[in-house]
């Protein structure tokens, strides 16, 4: 005859205890999804590198030179910027923590007001608590019809070489009369919604 | 209450008695009139079983406050009554709240001018605002310190450990009630103080991103930002304060309540002292009594020292454009501000502030010294010690002049024209900025008004240090001070100096406009030609 004590864990489980069990699993599954349908309803229409879409900065002959002063366009949150092999256009956003960095002209250099992260002329991380370099944005030459003849190599962000043949070889592949067309005409153009993110630093 | 006057009564004063003794019971949780006046007297109670310990059970509000409290436990030294003036701190912040909630609007186009309007056109505006964020600055310094306390007088042993967790959170909260608060304003210092806070969100392990986008709204702070923060403000942390206050205070009343002073729980005290400092103290009336005079007390103590002492800042309107020199972090998160500038947001915005508050949350379980005295716990109170050191270290090391530094122009014209502080000129009273030009080496400062002239020897003195040390070969400085419209000057400082390199003169220029402080925008906001503030104040 068994005793009956009652053991620490009862292993059998009752047809009522079952459907306790049951009933439990499908209120967590409720739950769930009513957290889920939440988050998504809370959730802001936000896609990576989106922004306030293509800039037109100007004629190309206007575009910065290397050695010169980078050009700020506050609205697109980005300086065009020659600092030496071609244009790079740089996202004005600290990698750190999203501050709007400025041009210190005396040092040649991008610094930060909020943490004091400081990034070269071609965006690279110099000082400062930032973990990688400033982001950058596509920048697109276009030839006055509207065509884009060259562009930033998304995969790696290398600066747009824009003096001598790039972009007139590059016309010239798809238009013959764009090659006689003096390139000076051709507008430099930025594409905010592409964001190329900045090197790892160190 | 001695003696009863058992003289006979006519039926009219009987009924007029009886009637306000119904009204007396009515009212005060069944307390009678006779009661409510021995209350008041300091008599004992009037009748058996002791009416006042009923109203404890029948009046909801009495009944989540104690009957009686152990009398060491009411002394002043011991608690320093941090924990009453948390909860009195939180009520004055609903009350203002609400009424600030009457004329804010959470929209970028509206917030900046309805702050101005209630600063301006509201009567007592002003204060309210004052107030709301006096208060809010004293309830993060007295629930810190309340902890503090806690910790110091071991009050978190054996059942106290949840209440102690209960409290971390509650600190948290209060935390986050002063930082989505900071984003009303839709000024430059909480524009940029919330993009940094969002972006610290970043940093959270797999759902950072998600995190960011959702407390921003959009890829930077917008509309839906500035409603996110406002309706985190105004709703979701009230309630979860609310509750969770409610489980902390429950904890405290019913079921451990306030800790003696270690001494009498376990040092040498002569047994009849120790038996004193035991005894029970009735809650009422003497209790409530010292608690309404604190409450009064601590009001005014606000309004007098938002009337005169303190004025809730105010910068220019936000720009999502620019952010400003010499952004700030307020004084209570100075310290994060210090180790962000120790490296990315992963480790030093979430990964250390979560461990540190873990740490926190565990003292009651790390803690395993049998003894309360504080001469028995030299590892806890120097460990307490090396925190409060290391606070103080990472918040000199958040303040702006610590690892940022500016050009030698932008440091000189940022400490002569500040973007945002009131310093340099700013603090120059309107009537002594005379209009003129004035050159640095050719003015003479002492020919300048008393307020003026020694900002302006400040300013000489930096650009010859400057021109010293060859940050600036040959510097020149230019200030100009100019009627700009009644009641506003503006004041423009041009440096020159030869380009180092050789590449010519260069020069930096900054414009400032000074409201007149005197006028009835008393107390404007500082704004610079850089921010698209509103424009400048009417006559």
């Amino acid at each position: 005859m068994k005793t009956n004590t009652t053991p620490l864990f009862r292993t059998s489980v009752t047809r009522r205890e079952f459907l306790g069990y049951t009933w439990l699993v499908g209120l967590a599954a409720l739950s769930y999804g009513a957290l889920r349908a939440g988050v998504q309803a809370a959730q802001a229409r936000v896609r990576d590198g989106e922004y306030g879409g293509v800039f037109n900065m100007g004629p190309l002959a206007e575009a910065p030179i290397t050695g010169g002063e980078p050009v700020s366009e506050p609205a697109g949150r980005f300086w065009l910027h020659d600092p030496g092999a071609g244009l790079v256009s740089l996202h004005k956003a600290c990698t750190h923590l999203d501050c709007l960095c400025d041009w210190d002209d005396q040092n040649r250099q991008f610094v930060c007001p909020c943490h004091g992260s400081r990034y070269a002329e071609d965006g690279a991380h110099i000082a400062g608590p930032a973990a990688r370099a400033l982001d950058r944005f596509v920048v697109q030459i276009s030839d006055p019809a509207g065509e884009i003849v060259a562009e930033t190599d998304p995969a790696n962000g290398a600066p747009l070489a824009v003096s001598g043949a790039a972009p007139a070889t590059a016309a010239a592949s798809e238009d013959e009369d764009a090659a006689e067309s003096p390139t000076a005409n051709y507008l430099v153009l930025v594409d905010t919604g592409r964001l190329i993110p900045g090197k790892p630093a160190g | 209450m001695t003696a009863h006057t058992d003289e006979p009564k006519t039926p009219q004063s009987e009924s007029a008695a009886a009637l306000l003794d119904r009204a007396a019971r009515a009212a005060a949780a069944g307390m009678s009139a006779d009661e409510l006046r021995a209350l008041l007297r300091g008599d004992p109670p009037t009748d058996r079983p002791n009416p006042r310990y009923r109203a404890h059970v029948e009046s909801f509000f009495l009944h989540i406050r104690p009957r009686t409290y152990a009398y060491a436990s009411t002394w002043f030294t011991h608690t320093f009554r941090l924990g009453f003036f948390a909860v009195f701190l939180a009520l004055v912040e609903a009350i203002t709240g609400i009424l600030l909630m009457l004329y804010y609007v959470p929209t970028p186009a509206g917030a900046y001018a309805s702050i101005w309007r209630l600063q301006t056109a509201v009567p007592w505006g002003e204060v309210l605002r004052d107030v709301h964020r006096l208060a809010a600055e004293l309830m993060v310094a007295v629930v810190a310190l309340h902890m503090l306390r806690t910790f110091l007088t071991r009050s978190y042993k054996g059942p106290r450990a949840f209440t102690w967790i209960t409290g971390v959170v509650l600190l948290v909260l209060t935390l986050l009630f002063a930082f989505s608060g900071y984003l009303l304003p839709w000024d430059q210092l909480a524009y940029w103080a919330v993009t940094i806070g969002s972006s610290m969100a970043d940093g959270v392990p797999l759902i950072g991103p998600r995190l960011r986008d959702l407390l921003r709204g959009a890829a930077v702070i917008g509309p839906d930002g500035l409603l996110c923060f406002y309706q985190l403000h105004i709703v979701l942390l009230p309630l979860l304060a609310a509750l969770l206050l409610g489980v902390h205070y429950y904890r405290v009343a019913r079921i451990h309540g306030i800790s003696l002073p270690a001494r009498v729980e376990e040092g040498d005290m002569p047994e009849a002292e120790r038996q004193a400092a035991r005894r029970k103290v009735d809650f009422l009336p003497d209790l409530l009594t010292h608690e309404v005079v604190l409450a009064v007390a601590a009001t005014i103590a606000l309004i007098v020292a938002a009337l005169f002492f303190y004025d809730a800042p105010l910068q220019s309107h936000a720009d999502p454009l620019r952010t400003p020199l010499e952004a700030e972090a307020p004084w209570f998160f100075l310290w994060v501000q210090g180790l962000l500038k120790l490296g990315n947001k992963t480790l030093m915005g979430v990964a250390i502030p979560s461990a540190l508050l873990a740490l926190l949350a565990l003292v009651p379980f790390l803690d395993h010294n049998p003894s309360r005295l504080w001469r028995r716990r030299p590892l806890a109170l120097t460990l307490a010690g090396v925190a409060l050191i290391g606070f103080g270290v990472l918040s000199y090391m958040g303040s702006p002049s610590y690892g940022i530094t500016l050009p030698a122009a932008t440091e000189i014209s940022q400490r002569l024209a500040p973007e945002e502080h009131r310093a340099g000129l700013r603090a120059v009273p309107f009537a002594q900025l005379p209009v003129g030009v004035y050159v640095v080496g050719k003015t003479d400062p002492a020919t300048l008004p008393p307020a003026f002239a020694p900002v302006f020897a400040d300013l000489a003195r930096r650009v010859d240090a400057a021109t010293a040390d060859g940050r600036l070969p040959d510097a020149r400085a230019l200030l100009i001070i100019e009627d700009w419209q009644t009641g506003l000057k503006r004041a423009t400082l041009r440096i020159g100096w030869s380009d180092p390199a050789g590449a010519g003169p260069r020069t930096f220029e900054r414009t400032i406009y000074l409201p007149d402080a005197a006028g009835s925008h008393a107390r404007g906001p500082a704004r610079s030609a850089q921010s698209s503030a509103l424009s400048a104040p009417p006559e």
